[in-house]
């Protein structure tokens, strides 16, 4: 293991060093809506504290690599030789009712695909990095969801609706399952996009707010490094900021002598929170400074100043964030929007990403992490087997492709498919309610039964919907 | 009085489909042998494995109202319609939905070929369906007999304040309006003690954050503790009601409720360049007093009012609709009819929630599980909103409306400057007729250009309009492609009409005034509670009745029913003035308590529900980003216009609220939701806001000015007496001054900090920094963030 410390190696530091019950009274006070709301169900139970998933997991966490702008699966991992044959031709067909644009005839993929390793894959020549990690990914090639614009489809995807304000799924996860780390949020994006839909992907709606993604940004080469808020600050030593809380504390203590009631509850969960925050701001630069990090596994990540620098340094840090104990992490790569231009901007952005994935999921390999972590890449949409001008496609949410690696599905395998051209999903569907249901259920929550009561009804990622698609279960 | 019946003849169709009923089979009804084998066969099996999850009594929900575990129900059909016609395969919509031609069933995946040609067999023979054992429905509808005696749906009681014997001169003083006397029956009732009154500088201190979310300055708190007058408090809350700084509070409130922001959010997050006039209308008429019904019927349909005279005052009715507008739109939605009914139910679930503390919102799809409002009531409520114009057109990125202010002096500039205008262009014809040099025709043509680029224009403000008097059919699971048979008119909820009815909506009007109007009436079940209700909360930091947006089946019966009535009513008496309310409640010694509490009343009654003590509160985010600036003397106290951005130094009501990306400050502290209606602001506890208050630079550079502006009003010899200087920061922070033990923990913190910052070499600017520390410290206290 390189430098730094393994996962329960900093899981056992960081719980060294302040006393286990003061953190878990702590935990069982802060962070809830104590003055707020009508839904009092939950309110004596923290939001924070790791809680026990309805029965055993397959994974513990999450990473999830999402594609901004919607990559086209059939000129990535739905290969779809009719389109070659068929090229020129009118779809045999008929399109949406509503479509984002007007599209023409069929258009062949402009890139090669070939099998890999003994699932047989096939994946095209624009990622052939991922292509030969091929036996540890199950694809999903049947996702389907119903929006056709971005903001829709982004929302549908984050959080389940395009139409009403809703939690996204890493603060559903955050709610189900708390943290494993308390010193560290339970829900990180790194350099989101703050278009279609912005905060609303990654944010809390009517869940506590404490659920809602900590942003992390700055992590690109040029930047001055890996930003949380108020995380630190160079006006002042450690030594000056300890002797402030200190007199912090004792300042309340004359103010609030004697015996506390409930009615203190708040005060005193106050006080201690800042004891947390100081501890925060120790762990986590160390988490988000990269410099620690081998030659070789920069390597793997292809953080060496070249076109993959910047989304190796977001997956590497995605890693260290997931080993660390957060709970859900998005990795967003912008923008795969490919109207016109499909072959040379499908192919500069692929090769941004492919290595670094590749890298990702050898390292989280290589270090057990695969085990009960799930890496999953994906975007809103996919994209339209007919021609958008004579080099572009148009965006399609009625088949697109989602795979899945790690975290309890199986390795070499592939569920469900769109039609012959890849316009629609057409056996063994994957609406995006069943992905997010299967994702819920990979981590041992029952979709059913996470549940939120707000303005008189239970809400639920998934509405009233969602199968869970247990045949991709390793 | 039972709901109108053809209330319930809609209603029974749903329920029909729904709820499996006990079929009678008679001998009429025998099965040929050879169909029972080919259903046992061929059919049976197929509808266990692919259709029962979704679709029998066992389902864990039943979907689109189909049953087909049972004969009767399966013939009946669902919400969609019967599912076969007799001997009509092409006809049924159970084949068609096998092949994909309508719905697409099974979802997961069309079935082989020959297993729907067992089903066009099957419907050809007749369905014949053996199964004719009653199974018992699911779904219970509400109990629309019951659910009429629930107490918000009936009229606000007129009750008389309690007549109690007081015990003695003690209790005399304290009951000094009718709200004491309420509360103070509820605590004898349980043996408890009001708490003693709040001391001057808490009361004087908790009057000011709640009346212009500010902490007062050490002269307005000497001023009030010199005043020995018997009326000395209700001056202070005069002073406060007369402050335009209380529209900036009370009118923040109530951009919680309608979700104010300067962003659209949604999908594409455009600016809302001209949110901010509605912003100011709310400051200016809450400043003004604006009675609250006429506050309300304003906002909903102010373009429909008679116009004044006066262009200000009738440009303010249009700017007040913006209500309407400001809402998240999905603005890139390509089904622009689903883009327009989404806005219409946003706004109705808005207005219904702000309004009338009911979720409308949850009828769109189905019946309410839980009230009752039927999908007949949302969309007789929908009809009026979608018979207004909210959107200015449906492009491909649509935009809202927008409507120019009425003003006639920039109508009278603009038809000076299209004189200019025309006479430039005139002269360029001219010059190109005579063929001028080409210099000059040139020249010519940018000073026309310019001129016309420099057209006065008016102000725009969002608004709506009236638009096209629509009725709207009730859409099937919210579904707008799945329109139900009948069109629904545009009517009030029914289950409030029995106690106020509905006025008539003429077919060429929306009926939005007359619902703004009908909402506003005295004889309203809702109105009236639900806004005293958050009235009390935002006094209180709690409200009566717990869940502010919910009046509904679900909500908990306030414990103060009684006081919750007498105030709605007391609201109507006062003609919907909330500045008399706000005098009513702040000079009430129920208000006026301090937060002090025993262990033993804690204990047994933790949330305070009987009003023994005063609430301790925190901060919201804005009164706590002001306060931070406040004590500082950087806030820059400038009124109304277009937002800044996150690093004003003015109030935060000013902030640009980005629905995209949320000033991260509010968002630590709880402002998150600008998308929906905010009930009531959580108040978490989390390292963030510890962090914030850390290291953030704000806080950093307040303290440093407070700590210079103390430096330098107080003796700055650093061997004379300190005591001075640190009473004048814990009047600023606290409004009150230090105790001796404070003030000897406060010099042992100088001394060690100074101690720790000996490599600074400047004394002047040492002892700045150390002083820095000790405000940073403070202000990081609960103290600073918490109302008492």
């Amino acid at each position: 293991m390189p430098a730094g410390l393994g996962r329960r190696g900093m899981l056992s530091q960081c719980g060294a060093g302040f006393g286990a019950l003061a953190l878990a009274d702590l935990l069982a006070r802060t962070g809830f809506c104590s003055d707020a709301g009508s839904d009092s169900r939950h309110r004596a139970v923290s939001p924070l504290a790791a809680r026990e998933p309805h029965f055993a997991p397959r994974a513990k966490r999450v990473i999830f690599l999402f594609m901004h702008g919607g990559p086209s699966h059939i000129d990535t991992f739905d290969y779809k030789p009719q389109l070659q044959e068929r090229h020129g031709q009118p779809l045999p067909f008929a399109k949406p009712r509503i479509q984002f644009a007007q599209t023409g005839n069929l258009l062949k993929s402009p890139w090669k695909f070939r099998q890999y390793g003994n699932s047989g894959a096939w994946v095209s020549d624009l990622f052939p990095h991922v292509g030969q990690c091929a036996d540890d990914i199950t694809f999903i090639k049947s996702i389907h969801g119903s929006n056709e614009a971005h903001g829709g489809a982004l929302l549908k995807i984050h959080t389940g609706s395009d139409t009403f304000v809703r939690p996204s799924m890493g603060a559903w996860i955050s709610y189900g399952l708390g943290t494993e780390n308390e010193n560290l949020p339970a829900f990180i994006t790194i350099s989101p996009t703050m278009g279609h839909g912005g905060v609303r992907n990654f944010g809390s709606a009517f869940l506590p707010p404490i659920h809602q993604a900590t942003r992390i940004a700055g992590i690109r080469k040029d930047d001055a490094g890996a930003m949380i808020p108020n995380l630190t600050n160079n006006a002042i030593s450690k030594t000056l900021q300890s002797q402030q809380l200190q007199f912090l504390r004792e300042m309340d203590h004359l103010r609030r002598p004697g015996v506390h009631t409930s009615a203190d509850a708040d005060l005193d969960a106050r006080i201690e929170s800042f004891e947390l925050a100081f501890r925060m701001q120790t762990e986590a630069p160390d988490i988000l400074d990269l410099s620690a990090e081998s030659e070789s596994t920069l390597k793997l990540y292809g953080i060496d100043g070249g076109p993959t620098d910047n989304f190796g340094r977001q997956c590497l840090l995605a890693r260290r964030l997931s080993e660390s104990g957060v709970r859900f992490v998005q990795v967003t790569h912008a923008y795969w929007d490919q109207h016109s231009e499909l072959k040379e901007k499908h192919t500069e952005l692929a090769g941004q990403v492919d290595r670094p994935i590749a890298g990702l999921l050898r390292d989280l390999k290589q270090r057990g992490l695969l085990e009960d972590t799930l890496l999953m890449w994906g975007a809103e949409f996919g994209r339209t087997p007919t021609a958008q001008g004579d080099n572009g496609r148009d965006h399609n949410p009625h088949a697109f492709t989602y795979w899945m690696a790690g975290g309890g599905v199986k390795s070499g395998f592939s569920y469900g498919s769109s039609d012959e051209f890849g316009f629609y999903a057409a056996e063994d569907k994957v609406h995006v309610h069943d992905l997010h249901a299967t994702i819920l259920h990979l981590l041992g929550i029952d979709h059913e039964r996470l549940t939120y009561r707000y303005g008189g009804r239970d809400f639920r990622l998934t509405d009233i919907e969602g199968h869970v698609v247990d045949s991709i279960f390793a | 009085m039972p709901p109108a019946s053809s209330h319930y003849g809609l209603r029974s169709i749903v329920i029909l489909a729904a709820i499996a009923l006990s079929g009678s089979v008679g001998a009429d009804d025998a099965i040929k042998p050879e169909d029972l084998t080919f259903f046992e066969e061929r059919i049976r099996p197929v509808l266990v494995e692919h259709c029962y999850e979704c679709h029998s009594a066992n389902s864990k929900i039943l979907r689109g109202g189909l049953l087909v575990d049972s004969r009767d129900p399966f013939r009946k059909g669902g919400e969609s319609g019967p599912a076969f016609v007799d001997g009509k395969p092409d006809e049924s919509l159970l084949i068609k939905s096998l092949r994909h031609d309508t719905y697409e069933m099974p979802p997961k995946g069309k079935l082989p070929d020959p297993v729907i040609a067992d089903f066009v067999e099957w419907v050809r023979r007749g369905a014949p369906d053996p199964r004719t054992t009653a199974t018992q429905g699911k779904l219970k509808p509400v109990d629309w007999e019951a659910a009429a005696k629930h107490w918000a749906f009936n009229p606000v009681t007129n009750p008389v304040p309690p007549e109690i014997q007081l015990a003695n001169d003690r209790e005399t003083q304290w009951t000094v309006n009718p709200i004491d006397r309420f509360v103070l029956s509820k605590l004898r009732q349980e043996g408890f003690h009001p708490a003693p009154q709040a001391d001057k500088r808490t009361l004087i201190r908790r009057a000011t954050f709640d009346l212009t979310g500010l902490p007062p300055t050490p002269q307005e708190v000497d001023a009030f503790l010199a005043d020995e007058s018997s009326d000395a408090f209700a001056k202070v809350v005069d002073r406060l009601l007369s402050s335009p700084h209380y529209g900036e509070r009370w009118g923040r409130h109530w951009l919680d409720l309608v979700r104010y922001a300067d962003s659209n959010g949604a999908d594409e997050n455009h600016g809302l360049p001209n949110s901010w006039r509605y912003r100011d209308w709310v400051i200016r008429k809450i400043n003004e007093d604006l009675p609250l019904d006429q506050f309300i019927v304003q906002q909903l349909a102010g373009d429909l009012l008679p116009a004044p005279d006066d262009e200000k005052a009738a440009g303010d009715l249009i700017t007040a609709t913006g209500m309407l507008v400001i809402g998240p739109k999905m603005l890139a939605e390509q089904d622009k009819d689903k883009m327009i009914i989404d806005i219409v139910d946003e706004q109705v679930d808005n207005v219904s929630r702000t309004m009338l503390g009911l979720t409308m919102g949850c009828a769109r799809c189905h019946d309410h599980k839980f009230d009752p409002l039927a999908a007949r009531d949302y969309y007789a409520l929908a009809g009026i909103f979608y018979s207004t114009k909210t959107m200015a057109n449906r492009d491909f990125v649509s935009l809202w409306l927008e409507r120019p202010l009425p003003s006639k002096d920039i109508e009278a500039k603009r038809v000076a400057h299209q004189a200019m205008i025309d006479q430039a262009k005139a002269e360029l014809e001219r010059l190109k007729n005579a063929s001028a040099a080409e210099d000059q025709i040139k020249a010519q043509q940018a000073a026309f250009e310019k001129l016309e680029k420099e057209m006065p224009a008016f102000e725009m403000v969002m608004s709506v309009t009236e638009g096209t008097p629509t009725d709207l059919p009730i859409h099937l699971r919210g579904n707008h492609l799945a329109p139900g048979p009948e069109k629904i008119s545009r009517t009030m909820p029914s289950i409030l009409t029995r106690v106020l009815p509905a006025p008539a909506i003429a077919a060429e009007k929306s009926g939005r005034l007359e619902f703004a109007e009908w909402l506003v009436s005295p004889q309203h079940p809702l109105t009236s509670r639900v806004m005293a209700n958050r009235l009390w909360m935002w006094h209180f930091g709690k409200p009566l009745m717990k869940s502010p947006s919910n009046f509904g089946l679900q909500s908990e019966p306030p414990l103060h029913a009684e006081l919750l009535d007498w105030m709605a009513q007391e609201l109507i008496r006062h003609k919907w003035s909330l500045k008399e309310m706000h005098r009513l409640i702040m000079l009430s010694s129920t208000w006026q308590m301090s937060s002090s509490a025993t262990p033993a009343d804690e204990e047994r009654d933790p949330e305070n529900r009987f009003l023994r003590r005063s609430n301790r509160r925190r901060l919201e985010a804005e009164p706590i980003r002001d306060s931070i600036l406040f004590v500082g003397n950087q806030l820059d106290l400038q009124m109304f216009g277009a937002p800044s951005g996150t690093d004003t130094k003015r109030r935060a009501i000013y902030v640009s609220i980005n629905r995209a990306a949320l000033y991260e400050m509010f968002s630590t502290f709880d402002y998150v939701e600008t998308d929906n209606h905010i009930e009531q602001r959580p108040a978490t506890i989390v390292p963030s806001q510890a962090l914030f208050m850390m290291n953030s630079p704000m806080v950093f550079d307040s303290a440093k000015s407070l700590a210079a502006t103390v430096l330098s009003q107080t003796s700055s010899a650093p061997s004379t007496d300190q005591s001075p200087a640190i009473h004048a920061v814990f009047e600023r922070l606290f409004a009150r001054r230090a105790e001796p033990l404070e003030i000897e923990r406060s010099l042992k913190f100088l001394q060690e900090t100074d101690l720790l910052l000996a490599s600074v070499p400047d004394p002047a600017e040492r002892r700045l920094q150390t002083w820095s520390a000790l405000c940073r410290s403070l202000m990081a206290s609960n103290e600073f963030v918490y109302v008492d």
